[in-house]
């Protein structure tokens, strides 16, 4: 053994000292050199696409989406279209699961320079790629196709910084209130949304306990999944998550708000976490449910019953209604010629016919002047109020507050909240000072990096 | 061996041999077997790099990476991550929701694979005394396991749907509701833990099965023909002999326990209220949904440590205790 030229060798060269040491000095390596990925523009690379016969020889534009379903397929329809319109440009849609997943993707393709050109971000993931520097300010793009002049103003300024916009609005939308017409009627409710929480929470009494078609009623179904109707619920009591970056989700009218939901869900059980609260809702198995405007298609083609919509209700301090869901944002790492070629996309959607075909396909919001008002959409309110009442809505909607814009774990910590709030019955001191405490210390971290970007 | 090549190399002859040495020590090596060394290593090396590049980069580069990020505070997005020594692991300790999740992760892990080696067995002794149709029955039972978790995660999200699944027509035919299994934080777990065993116990009975079956029978015929009954010659003779089975069973069950997350990411989220949250997920919650990269990065050093600990302390009592036939 002593003769063995590997093992002498291990042992005069690899002490164990010297061999931890080397670990440790790999180790401490690895996050500076992981870190490098955000640093020099134009280095990134486009994920690999499969171009079909008809469309090779062309650039490439991968955008990663986050819509599946009825949502997925009119979306690809419409990229499709953009093809079909083009002679060098060929776009992809990768398909990834919700925001969240193409958050998930975006940040480990940042990590590995690999990034689409046109990323589908939600009304609150866009604003943290923000803050590192992932997007490409568009104002340079901007002509009569594309920019202020087209887009509907509350949309495009809330993709907007200091002026610049970074993020364009596509599948934007706003909670409403849908009830079960022939339920309403049969219990001698008016047929209508209730005009404020209080009126909701009386209907409630009524309806509660109810038989109706072999089922049982509740009020209203909730998902856990309910930061977004939430917030709406806190501005409706004068509450609020944060004003700038300063928490407020302790303040008394955000805890009157959360004592509100536990009180229906805990005192008068009007209300209750559903496993699916859509499918609830569309198989009459609850009165009532909060849900975004883009759900207006799809719920209204399940639903077995007359679906109405209305406002969100008011509460004291009067309406409470958040914009949500998506948009879309060029990436800044890539070249200059991929850039180019995805704005070409997003000038494509903010046409009027395209625009408009997406808000009637998908019940969305129509983000541009020309779609607001062409006749595709406003056949479609004729003939279904229901897409009336989300486009009024929306004059008194207003964008996130900033701490669920831009700290990364203030959406995971509010979920959490909620779910707790509709499950056990606990003080609101109780349940949410301790989220409150760790927001306000997640706040503080990126406090510099806001001042200096955002405030 | 350095007598050996001595030997070779130098023959020993007339009193020369007489007084020499025969205990091993150092010894020139002649040029021929150098060169031959050379070759044997340089072959060595040259089959092992693939494989240790592989498991270098593989394994042990993000073992060392995931150690290193466990030191920073960083979200991913930002360009640098900041340096803040162990304060990851202190937060962590010192956290009572950690805490929580370190309880709910003993919970699962004792009762997914207690419960996975008790159906697993008996179904294994049921299969293995020749009864009508076991062939069938055991493939059937087998089956779940190599059914994919989302696909078994939407059945059973079916199956425990109160309002129309097959959970509220059972319990309205005896006058009850069914209970909200996957919605009410003092079920979810357990409704969890019932799916998680219905997937891995058909696994747990086949390699039962092929232990049972792997015994010899004239040991068994000997100790019935001396008077043992069914419970002596399984407490006896059976169990005793199918403890390699039951350690390698344990220590395969405990790991994938501790690293169960497709049920958990179908059917719960880790909810509702952190109900569901055990380890693994709340790594993947703190690393991909509060992009908190180092507090996920030491949970997993946390956890790599346990199933270390877990695997050591297991080959130890296996040498002492685990009886190889």
């Amino acid at each position: 053994m002593q003769n063995n030229p590997l093992a002498s060798t291990l042992n005069k060269s690899s002490s164990r000292r010297s061999f931890l040491g080397a670990l440790g000095l790999t180790a401490l390596a690895i996050p500076a050199l992981a870190a490098c990925g955000n640093s020099s523009a134009g280095a990134f690379s486009q994920p690999a696409t499969k171009v079909p016969a008809g469309f090779s020889g062309r650039r490439n534009v991968v955008i990663w989406s986050s819509w599946g379903g009825d949502n997925g397929k009119m979306f690809a329809d419409l990229i499709k279209k953009f093809n079909e319109s083009q002679t060098a440009i060929y776009a992809e849609v990768q398909q990834f699961d919700g925001y969240d997943g193409v958050g998930e993707k975006l940040t480990a393709g940042l990590r590995a320079k690999q990034i689409p050109d046109l990323a589908v971000l939600s009304d609150i993931h866009w604003n943290r790629y923000f803050l590192s520097d992932a997007l490409e300010p568009l104002n340079k793009y901007h002509d009569s196709g594309f920019g202020p002049a087209v887009y509907t103003e509350n949309f495009y300024k809330e993709g907007t910084v200091r002026e610049e916009s970074y993020w364009v609005p596509f599948a934007r939308s706003t909670p409403l209130f849908y009830y079960n017409r022939d339920l309403f009627a049969s219990v001698g409710l008016p047929d209508r949304a209730p005009d404020t929480w209080d009126e909701f929470r009386s209907w409630g009494k009524e309806i509660t306990g109810v038989k109706f078609k072999g089922n049982t009623m509740k009020m209203r179904a909730l998902t856990g999944t309910d930061d977004w109707y939430f917030s709406g619920l806190l501005w409706a009591f004068g509450g609020s998550i944060s004003k700038g970056l300063d928490v407020t989700l302790d303040s008394a009218e955000s805890m009157a708000a959360v004592d509100f939901e536990r009180q229906l869900v805990h005192e008068d059980k009007s209300m209750y976490l559903a496993q699916s609260f859509v499918n609830d809702f569309s198989n009459g198995q609850c009165a009532t449910v909060t849900q975004s405007t883009g759900g207006l298609t799809s719920v209204t083609k399940a639903a077995k019953f007359d679906v109405g919509t209305g406002f969100m209700p008011k509460g004291p301090a009067g309406a409470g209604t958040p914009t949500g869901g998506g948009g879309l944002s060029v990436m800044r790492q890539i070249s200059d010629e991929r850039k180019a070629d995805a704005v070409e996309v997003l000038r494509f959607l903010a046409s009027d016919e395209i625009s408009a075909q997406w808000t009637v396909g998908t019940g969305y919001l129509p983000v541009t002047k020309g779609a607001t008002s062409s006749k595709l959409v406003t056949d479609l309110m004729g003939k279904n109020p229901n897409y009336r009442v989300a486009v009024d809505q929306l004059q008194i909607a207003s964008g996130p507050d900033d701490v669920r814009r831009y700290v990364t774990s203030a959406i995971s910590e509010l979920k959490q909240m909620v779910q707790k709030n509709y499950t056990s019955n606990v003080s609101p001191e109780e349940l949410v000072k301790p989220v409150a405490e760790k927001l306000r210390a997640e706040a503080e971290k990126i406090r510099s990096t806001y001042e200096e970007k955002v405030a | 061996m350095t007598v050996l090549e001595t030997e070779r190399t130098a023959p020993p002859t007339g009193a020369t041999a007489a007084i020499r040495p025969t205990v091993p020590g150092p010894a020139p090596e002649s040029a021929q077997t150098k060169s031959g060394n050379r070759r044997q290593y340089v072959l060595f090396a040259l089959f092992a790099f693939p494989n240790l590049l592989l498991i270098g980069v593989f394994a042990y580069w993000p073992i060392l990476g995931n150690f290193a990020l466990s030191l920073t505070d960083w979200d991913m997005i930002s360009p640098m991550p900041n340096f803040i020594g162990l304060d990851n692991y202190t937060a962590l300790f010192s956290d009572p929701g950690f805490i929580d999740v370190m309880r709910r992760t003993l919970i699962w892990v004792v009762a997914v694979v207690g419960s996975s080696l008790i159906f697993g067995l008996g179904m294994a002794l049921l299969f293995n005394g020749g009864a009508r149709g076991g062939k069938a029955v055991s493939t059937l039972a087998f089956t779940p396991h190599v059914i994919s978790g989302a696909a078994v995660a939407a059945v059973w999200l079916f199956i425990f749907d109160p309002n129309y699944g097959l959970s509220r027509l059972l319990f309205n035919s005896i006058g009850m509701d069914s209970p909200h299994w996957t919605t009410d934080p003092d079920m979810a777990l357990g409704a969890l833990i019932i799916v998680a065993v219905w997937k891995g116990a058909g696994f747990v009975a086949i390699v039962y099965l092929a232990a049972l079956q792997s015994i010899p029978r004239d040991v068994i015929e000997a100790a019935q023909l001396d008077g043992a009954g069914r419970w002596k010659t399984f407490t006896k003779i059976v169990w005793p002999l199918l403890t390699p089975t039951t350690f390698f069973l344990c220590v395969t069950q405990i790991i994938g326990a501790f690293q169960a997350f497709d049920l958990i990411a179908m059917m719960t989220s880790g909810g509702p209220a952190g109900s569901t949250t055990t380890l693994s997920w709340y790594i993947y919650e703190q690393g991909f949904q509060e992009f908190n990269i180092g507090s996920a990065a030491a949970s997993s050093v946390f956890m790599f440590v346990i199933l270390l600990l877990v695997t050591a302390v297991q080959m130890r009592f296996a040498e002492r205790k685990v009886h190889y036939s």
